[in-house]
């Protein structure tokens, strides 16, 4: 995900799993690796170090633009606000190898309007974009998946929830846990016990283990195969939650 | 850099815990996660257990030891974003150890993290009773107490790489650590669910040498002199 703004070093925080890139409106002199609007007077080959071209709310019904636009070989992000069915299908058409970014600008919209657009554009299912001031919409385009968020604009930003939709949305993340979702649990979480009081030194078999809502947590019942056949280090009474202190290690290799 | 957890774990001669401890962490409810043992010269099968438990190894020799500079190089092995640190004679409790330290994270505000510490049946009366006066029950975030331990702690990888455990003192590198990190707002947080077993404690019984150790440096990070 990248954070596109006219004010980046109003940003924070900057480490994160978001990048933080320039976005420059029409009119701007265009700079290097920066987002970049482009006037109905666009014309290939003004530049050639920008990262990314935008194509603003109003002209992206100019077919001839677009097509000048993706000629450039840079990504592209096209503002559908107004475009109908059969526009967007004639924009797709441009160069069917060559597909742009969807792209809503989400300003002054209100939050119905924008939640329906922004489930649209989620539901495509390629990379999207929104261009939104809005620090509870940038939070929930993220959320969605947005691959740009574009913040027109000077003022500060605190981009910390954003970090956290990005990086819960990355493909290695681990599910998120939350606190609050983990004292809920609390005396009510079921684990592995044993059926029978056992001694030091017994084998744990199938028939030993059994479930139960134990006061403080044990291992988990999904765990079961992984136990049968362990060797006790300490004593257990049933009901009393099984826990890896209470076992001897598995040898390896 | 990966989402997941570098297990960094300090060990010398740890092959009677070992094993429970690297077999519960193979065994958590948790995905990309790698382990690290840094060995201090072991004598024992140290070495061969981490080495059957695929663990990555560094070793520490006996001249360059001390608790920081075992730890920073143990870090510096690994590549998460997370890093969990515990002691090798330590056993999480259960299969959410990590998980449970790992929620924290979310906060931006959050630097580290620890765990509960609990003794198993056979520990001795004064460390089990020095156990379970200084873990509790319930969850606590430090803003200006800089306890913090590092027997079962979890700290975010992009905070150690601007403030590493500081290797000029010998010993309570947590708290020197913890200090250090939390300005600005920055939190600590005990969490009660996070929970290991400590089979000799936190004060190794009522070893005075170590106890005069502990004191002189905590001193030191009381007066900021480390």
């Amino acid at each position: 995900m990248k954070i596109w703004s006219s004010d980046p070093s109003a940003i924070t925080p900057v480490t994160g799993p978001v990048d933080i890139g320039a976005y420059l409106s029409a009119g701007e002199a265009p700079q290097p690796g920066a987002a970049v609007c482009v006037g109905a007077d666009f014309q290939e080959g003004s530049e050639t170090d920008v990262a990314a071209w935008i194509v603003p709310a109003g002209l992206a019904a100019d077919v001839d633009l677009l097509r000048r636009v993706l000629a450039t070989g840079k990504d592209v992000m096209v503002a559908l606000n107004g475009i109908g069915p059969k526009t967007y299908q004639a924009l797709v058409a441009v160069d069917p190898n060559r597909p742009f970014i969807n792209l809503f600008d989400a300003r002054d919209q209100d939050a119905i309007s924008y939640l329906e657009q922004l489930v649209w554009l989620a539901g495509r299912g390629g990379p999207f974009a929104v261009m939104a001031r809005s620090p509870e919409k940038l939070v929930q385009a993220a959320a969605l998946g947005a691959a740009h968020l574009i913040v027109p604009g000077a003022g500060a930003l605190d981009i910390t929830s954003i970090h956290r939709m990005a990086a819960a949305g990355a493909s290695d993340a681990a599910r998120p846990t939350s606190p609050a979702e983990v004292d809920h649990l609390v005396g009510g979480e079921a684990s592995l016990t044993v059926t029978a009081p056992m001694a030091a030194g017994a084998i744990l078999r199938a028939a030993d283990l059994a479930t139960a809502v134990t006061a403080e947590r044990g291992l988990s019942p999904s765990l079961r195969d992984s136990i049968v056949g362990r060797r006790l280090r300490y004593a257990i009474e049933p009901g009393e939650p099984l826990n890896f202190g209470h076992l001897e290690p598995v040898e390896q290799s | 850099m990966s989402n997941g957890i570098s297990v960094v774990i300090r060990a010398k001669n740890e092959a009677k815990w070992l094993a429970s401890c690297l077999d519960a962490v193979r065994l958590q409810d948790y995905e990309d996660v790698e382990v690290i043992v840094v060995d201090n010269q072991s004598t024992d099968a140290t070495r061969q257990i981490a080495g059957d438990f695929g663990c990555t190894i560094v070793d520490i020799s006996d001249e360059d030891f001390n608790f920081s500079r075992a730890l920073n190089i143990g870090i510096a092995a690994g590549s998460k974003r997370l890093v969990a640190i515990v002691s090798g004679h330590c056993i999480p409790a259960d299969d959410q150890w990590l998980t449970r330290l790992a929620m924290h994270f979310s906060n931006a505000d959050v630097v580290a993290a620890y765990g509960r510490q609990q003794p198993l049946p056979d520990t001795s009366a004064v460390d089990k009773r020095d156990l379970w006066i200084t873990f509790g029950l319930d969850r606590r975030v430090q803003q200006r107490d800089y306890f913090f331990h590092n027997a079962n702690s979890m700290i975010r990888r992009s905070v150690w790489e601007q403030v590493p455990f500081n290797e000029n003192i010998h010993g309570v590198e947590d708290q020197d650590w913890a200090k250090k990190v939390l300005n600005d707002g920055l939190k600590i947080v005990y969490e009660p669910t996070a929970r290991v077993f400590h089979h000799h404690g936190i004060h190794h019984a009522q070893s005075e040498e170590r106890a005069n150790r502990v004191v002189r440096v905590i001193e030191m990070i009381q007066k900021d002199l480390t």
